[in-house]
């Protein structure tokens, strides 16, 4: 890669282009890899991430290639920001995160995301609406397994 | 990012879908996502996701994923337990937060009475009589399997050990010859291990076994098993067993006269107690007539049998149990953090004094 390259362009699926630096991007092991490999010129198209996530991923990345350039601010701080930057995600959101971070390959943020997801998640309905489970237990399967569970249930 | 916003209807990942291929909704999380999630989940939200499909029933019962999900737990911060003498109830509590500014608890109801430390939210109890191993967690127990050798002229005492690791958790049984009179001491005969989970029946360990009486006091640390000991002719030392969980060899550090290590050795009682001080082992010795007062005997180095010592003072109010000063203690300021636990109920306050303080709870699926 030759120094010149500094910022490089994002492209998501819904054809939204972001600049950024070189050094925010390459935390992305997916991306590193292109780069690595000279498949891709200085545009990297990402067919699997809207431009709304992609935004987001960018400022995770952004918060935490400054964060590890200086040393400086405090491991705290950062699990901070962290902490602020899902809170007010909605399970939809999240869900587009984890798929992004896992196909950027981002570790870090997959783990923060999965995290606030378990974290959030208390029911089976809450992850019902957002994967396509199909039950197959019986009804009385079921009411057997939640029989033995009980104490898990009462809030 | 001021590009323009064209939304567009998510595409469908051609992932493997999870069942089926009609998907109304547009996210479908690959298994390997799903189960990233899970293993960050709390155990009462598995526990109702139990009942999801029977895919994830399998998957959150299989053997794996409780080593992967006891894996996340141990990097979080660990809850205290209390288990109260006169009653069978438990209360543990854990850390929403390293302040301690809010503790959620809730209460457990136990199938017996322990005496040992929690090894990551795992008690071992019982000695002759059905021993068994219970989960703070799920609320659950096993029976553990009967030993041949259970027999009128033996004693056991059980200990539980964890192997970080394999992620395996292996009882260790040990076979005490039945002393002659009440007030001896039986030797240590045979000792048997038993992995949890994977085996079905216990094996003896065939080397040599030290000769040593061996203590009920005991602490799990980084895949070592540590209990207290007697040895010598008269069984007159103190001594320390170590048990390497993994690899299941056992050796016996001598432990430090403590005329060595305090002035004035007769204001100590010989009573210890044994727990983990900053990864290492370390013998409690309270003093006799203060208890406030208390040394602290920190094994340094365990092939030099090598000792520190440290002193204490404990505030009067929390003088009864020091599994707590071990940890609210400050490592370097010898301060002690009076916390406050709310939400215990009145009756626990009735059932007499605690008999258990463990700071080791984690979240653990083992047993679901």
């Amino acid at each position: 890669m030759s120094k010149s390259e500094k910022k490089i362009v994002l492209k998501s699926l819904d054809n939204e282009a972001f600049e950024v630096e070189k050094a925010v991007a390459l935390q992305s092991q997916t991306i590193w890899v292109m780069c690595e490999d000279k498949c891709v010129g200085n545009e990297i198209p990402l067919e699997n991430v809207t431009g709304q996530i992609l935004a987001k991923v960018i400022d995770y990345c952004k918060k935490h290639a400054v964060v590890d350039g200086d040393g400086d601010e405090s491991s705290e701080e950062l699990k901070n920001w962290d902490t602020e930057f899902t809170k007010n995600m909605d399970q939809s959101t999240l869900f587009n995160m984890i798929l992004a971070a896992n196909y950027l390959n981002i570790k870090s943020l997959l783990n923060l995301t999965c995290q606030a997801v378990a974290d959030k998640t208390k029911t089976i309905d809450e992850f019902h609406t957002f994967l396509n489970i199909e039950n197959n237990f019986t009804p009385e399967e079921e009411a057997q397994i939640c029989q033995e569970n009980l104490w898990a249930f009462d809030d | 990012m001021k590009a323009q916003r064209k939304r567009k209807k998510k595409k469908k990942k051609k992932k493997k879908g999870k069942k089926g291929s009609v998907s109304f909704s547009s996210y479908s999380l690959p298994l390997d996502l799903i189960i990233e999630i899970l293993k960050r989940s709390p155990v009462k939200t598995l526990m109702r996701f139990l009942s999801v499909s029977k895919l994830w029933a399998s998957i959150i019962r299989s053997r794996k994923f409780m080593k992967q999900h006891l894996n996340e737990s141990l990097n979080r911060p660990r809850g205290l337990v209390f288990v109260f003498k006169s009653k069978h109830y438990g209360l543990t509590t854990h850390e929403a937060s390293p302040s301690l500014a809010s503790l959620a608890s809730y209460l457990v109801t136990c199938p017996a009475i322990f005496s040992a430390p929690s090894v990551h939210g795992l008690i071992c109890y019982g000695s002759h009589s059905t021993p068994g191993v219970y989960n703070l967690c799920t609320r659950r127990s096993i029976t553990l399997p009967d030993l041949d050798s259970y027999s009128e002229t033996y004693i056991t005492q059980l200990y539980l050990g964890y192997d970080p690791i394999d992620s395996d958790y292996k009882v260790l049984c040990v076979m005490i010859e039945t002393p002659e009179s009440g007030n001896t001491r039986g030797l240590a005969m045979e000792i048997w291990v038993l992995t949890l989970g994977s085996e079905n029946s216990w094996k003896m360990i065939q080397d040599n076994i030290p000769p040593h009486s061996p203590i009920s006091q005991n602490v799990c640390i980084n895949g070592v098993l540590y209990y207290q000991a007697l040895t010598g002719e008269e069984l007159e030392n103190s001594a320390i067993m170590r048990f390497d969980v993994r690899s299941e060899k056992i050796d016996l550090i001598k432990a430090v006269k403590l005329d060595d290590l305090v002035n004035e050795p007769s204001n100590f009682r010989n009573f210890s107690k044994l727990i983990s001080y900053e990864g290492k082992p370390a013998f409690i010795v309270f003093e006799k007539y203060y208890a406030y007062n208390i040394a602290l005997c920190v094994l340094e180095d365990a092939a030099k049998e090598e000792w520190s010592m440290k002193t204490f003072v404990l505030p009067t109010l929390i003088h009864r149990s020091v599994d707590r000063f071990q940890r609210f203690r400050s490592t370097d300021t010898k301060t002690v953090r009076r916390v406050h636990i709310q939400d215990i109920p009145d009756e626990f306050y009735d059932a007499g004094d605690v008999y258990l303080v463990s700071s080791d709870q984690v979240e653990n699926l083992m047993f679901l």
